[in-house]
């Protein structure tokens, strides 16, 4: 069958995939037989007919397994058995739990599986070296082809003369015309070896690969007994040099500047499963727009991509994706091991394409952290042990420090202009080398949509200015390689703010939307810039308020409420006075189940839960564009926490009236906490008086309502917003010592006991959350690396 | 009457329990429309007179990994 059918595992579950499949005599006993899984996530055991021939430690990285021939069976069905675990973790799995921006990753059997049938003397693999003459009109191939026997005893008896066996190369260009051809090369091989045969083919006069002229060869290898053909193997070759000096990458000796975007699949349905058509739809878009390279960041890629990439001329920068990994998970051994067996099996299966050239290793690393430039080293040694591809790793920050086996140094821009940064960036380019830095990641997100100018920050618009401002700093600069973050839009698992509110996931940085249209005026300036066309004109218009009216609507009804309740009687003035000017005496009438009015104090309850609303929500209508608060609750690796925060961020009115019920039903919660506390001492305390102490306490709350009112435009504003924070914690202090207050005089117990329990209750209950949190997904190292990402 | 609020309460607890269970051990399986294997591509395949390939995808019985019953796709 050729259909994409194909399973996604949402949830942790042990799961177990079975195909049968059958195979002839023949195939069995003269071929020799590989399982390829282009793609399954995350650990498997993978099974052939009950034994297990391969463990597969976790990834979504494409990968072969040989299929013994003493399991397989032509008499009967075979059965291979995928068992399968999706688990993602916070420290140990690749990609982590916490994922910014990532593409939708799924469980499950997400690509192509196929079993590739060769013969049983056959060409295994080929490691080709080109060498380039200095003037690079002449290559010379290095050409090493592994050939291995794997006959049965039966097939090799009668065989003859083992000695007739050769091997015959040759170059051909794409339409299948010789090239080249080698003198057939005579060898022995016994039963259960293998052979290396190395051999050196001249290419004079060598069309070479770029992304303008991107014709390749074929490089075929046949393996002849006795003039009857037993085995041709056919590989695409694409000959390019692609060095970085230190002054300026260099693509066949020349100059080059790599303009490249960052590639993401997140299809909101099908995840990262996408036809073979769409696959070469993107990839044409991509060079269609002015592109010569490409990086594929955050996820592991179909190969096809690398054939299609190479076809239209992109060079493909391919990495582990790992993005922001806090210090003590970066500095473990086992993290560590994991990410050097995803980056040999990453250079093992893709290595074979011509196309990859780089290896990265991942992204958001902070220089000042030892322990990511320890990880970096190792990883860059480890690369350049397995192939000689580019290494590259992108960083947060722009203190770069010198690592060894790293070739290029990328520094991700989000939302903030490189320009800002062009002292740091030209020391840099002192320092390093101006051929080793680069922009790994220029974003700039869109939370708005449409406006009618870049004025409005966040808008398409803005998104376009902000483009056309980089390519003119980055002409100034003469940077060797950017990376424009991204060339589409895509969805992720996690709602991001960027997702303004909806319930779509769709992360909004693309210079496409998802369904690849060509409208965005970002679009339209970055192929202007990159085509050298003329200049897009790009709409000032005017800048708007944002500022929700349901704040000042909610925050003046509030204070319409509060005022006929002040002057709804004499009694409620008193009481208010009491209780905010001498709490003791207030809470000892309390205590004494003197009169206070439950209507007063639960319409004060209300009123005070709206204030809190109100607040809360400002905060977080101010917060929806912040990355710093997004990382800090991505920290708690929770899809509906995420949801949830963005839904109550981007709609400020449903954010006023669901603060406001929840608010209800914490103190609820916490006047029934109180009154389960007031079991531990000998005083009998009455609910009614625990309710009413409780309302009473939080009275300096409705203080806060002009508060509510402009507390957006203060912190739009942006100067006091420090001020602003403590003065609202210092009204949580105020409150929560007025409460212990009202506390101790309910229970009638020495001041010390009810602060010292409460105290060591209040720690204990965060300690709990943050431990099991902590525990399950390293919660705190997550929100520490936060805050030195932020510098904070 | 208190017997059967009693009762109700227990069958929806139960129902509750299973309901989550079975939302723990979702599969999707999604078929991806217009996809067609490309292996015409006989170079990115390494399909040649003497090599070729027999597809797997499509058509995998999944089961829980510990249970007997299981579901054909």
């Amino acid at each position: 069958m050729e259909n994409g059918l194909f399973s996604l595992q949402m949830m942790t579950k042990h799961k177990k995939y079975e195909k049968e499949f059958e195979l002839s005599k023949a195939q069995i006993s003269e071929s020799s037989l590989e399982i390829v899984f282009f793609s399954i996530n995350y650990t498997a055991d993978i099974s052939l007919n009950n034994t297990i021939i391969y463990r597969h430690s976790g990834g979504e990285y494409p990968f072969r397994v040989s299929l013994p021939r003493d399991i397989l069976r032509s008499d009967r069905k075979n059965v291979l058995s995928v068992k399968l675990l999706y688990d993602l973790n916070s420290k140990n799995s690749i990609p982590q739990k916490q994922r910014f921006l990532f593409p939708q990753n799924h469980g499950g059997i997400v690509s192509d599986v196929f079993i590739h049938i060769k013969p049983d003397f056959y060409i295994a693999k080929e490691n080709i070296t080109p060498t380039f003459s200095s003037d690079y009109k002449n290559v010379s191939l290095q050409v090493e082809s592994l050939i291995k026997n794997n006959k049965t005893i039966l097939n090799t008896t009668g065989i003859g003369n083992a000695n007739d066996y050769y091997l015959s190369v040759s170059v051909t260009d794409a339409a299948g015309n010789v090239i080249k051809e080698l003198p057939r090369y005579n060898f022995t091989l016994d039963r259960n070896k293998d052979i290396t045969i190395t051999q050196k083919l001249e290419l004079p006069g060598a069309v070479l690969w770029s992304p303008e002229n991107h014709s390749s060869y074929i490089l075929k290898q046949q393996l002849f007994k006795s003039d009857s053909l037993i085995d041709t193997k056919q590989k695409l070759i694409s000959l390019f040099d692609l060095k970085s000096d230190r002054e300026a990458i260099l693509l066949n000796g020349k100059e080059f500047q790599l303009k490249g975007t960052i590639y993401y699949i997140g299809n909101e349905t099908y995840g990262r499963l996408i036809s073979y058509n769409q696959m070469e739809k993107d990839i044409s878009l991509i060079k269609e727009a002015g592109f010569n390279s490409v990086r594929f960041a955050k996820s592991t890629i179909h190969p096809y991509y690398l054939a299609l990439c190479e076809k239209y001329g992109l060079l493909a920068f391919l990495e582990i994706p790992i993005n922001g990994v806090p210090q003590g998970i970066a500095g473990d051994e086992s993290f560590i091991n994991r990410s050097k067996e995803f980056l040999h099996n990453y250079i093992s299966f893709y290595g074979e394409y011509s196309s990859f050239a780089a290896i990265g290793f991942g992204g958001t690393f902070l220089p000042q952290l030892e322990e990511h430039i320890s990880l970096l080293s190792i990883l860059a040694e480890a690369a350049k042990e397995k192939s000689s591809l580019l290494t590259y790793a992108s960083f947060s920050n722009t203190n770069l420090v010198n690592i060894e086996k790293l070739d290029l140094y990328g520094i991700e821009f989000i939302k903030e202009s490189a320009a800002i940064s062009d002292e740091q960036i030209r020391e840099l380019q002192n320092e390093l080398g101006k051929g080793k830095v680069f922009f790994s990641a220029v974003t700039y997100p869109v939370y708005i949509g449409g406006s009618d100018g870049y004025l409005n920050e966040y808008s398409f618009e803005a998104q376009a200015k902000y483009y056309e401002e980089f390519f003119d700093y980055i002409s100034q600069v003469k940077a060797p390689a950017f990376f424009i973050n991204a060339f589409n839009d895509y969805f992720g698992d996690y709602s991001s703010f960027i997702c303004s509110g909806s319930d779509r996931n769709l992360y909004r940085i693309g210079l496409l939307d998802e369904t690849r249209s060509k409208n965005r005026i970002s679009y339209k300036v970055v192929y202007s810039k990159l085509n050298n066309l003329e200049k897009v004109t790009i709409p000032i218009g005017s800048k708007k308020d944002d500022s929700p009216m349901i704040f000042i609507v909610f925050g003046l009804l509030l204070a319409i409420f509060m005022g006929v309740l002040v002057n709804s009687g004499r009694k409620f003035r008193d009481d208010a006075s009491r209780a905010l000017l001498r709490p003791y005496n207030f809470f000892s009438d309390v205590r004494d189940q003197r009169i206070i009015s439950a209507a007063h104090s639960t319409l004060l309850g209300l009123i005070i839960a709206a204030v809190i609303a109100l607040i809360v929500s400002n905060i977080l209508f101010h917060l929806k564009t912040s990355l710093f608060f997004e990382h800090l609750l991505l920290a708690f690796a929770s899809p509906a926490l995420m949801k949830m925060a963005n839904y109550l961020s981007w709609h400020p009115l449903m954010s006023l009236l669901w603060l406001t019920a929840f608010n209800i039903v914490m103190f609820i919660i916490i006047a029934l906490v109180i009154k389960i506390a007031s079991l531990f001492v000998k005083t009998r305390v009455y609910i009614i008086s625990v309710y009413f102490t409780f309302i009473w306490a939080m009275l300096p709350v409705v203080l806060l309502i002009p508060v509510g009112i402009i507390l957006y435009r203060v912190l739009f504003a942006g100067s006091i917003n420090l001020y602003i924070y403590l003065g609202l914690i210092f009204v949580q202090l105020w409150v929560l010592y007025r409460l212990l207050k009202g506390i101790h005089v309910l229970f009638d117990s020495k001041p010390g006991t009810v602060y010292l329990y409460s105290i060591i209750f209040i720690l204990a209950l965060v300690g709990s959350v943050l431990f099991y949190f902590e525990l399950k997904h390293s919660t705190i190292q997550y929100l520490l690396f936060a805050f030195k990402q932020f510098n904070i | 009457m208190l017997t059967f609020h009693f009762r109700s309460l227990v069958l929806s607890g139960i129902l509750t329990l299973f309901a989550f269970q079975f939302s723990f051990s979702q599969i999707v399986f999604r078929e991806v429309p217009d996809y067609k294997i490309r292996l015409m591509d006989s170079l990115f395949f390494d399909i040649t007179q003497t090599r070729s390939v027999i597809l797997l995808n499509g058509e995998w019985t999944v089961q829980p990994a510990d249970d007997d019953k299981a579901q054909k796709v």
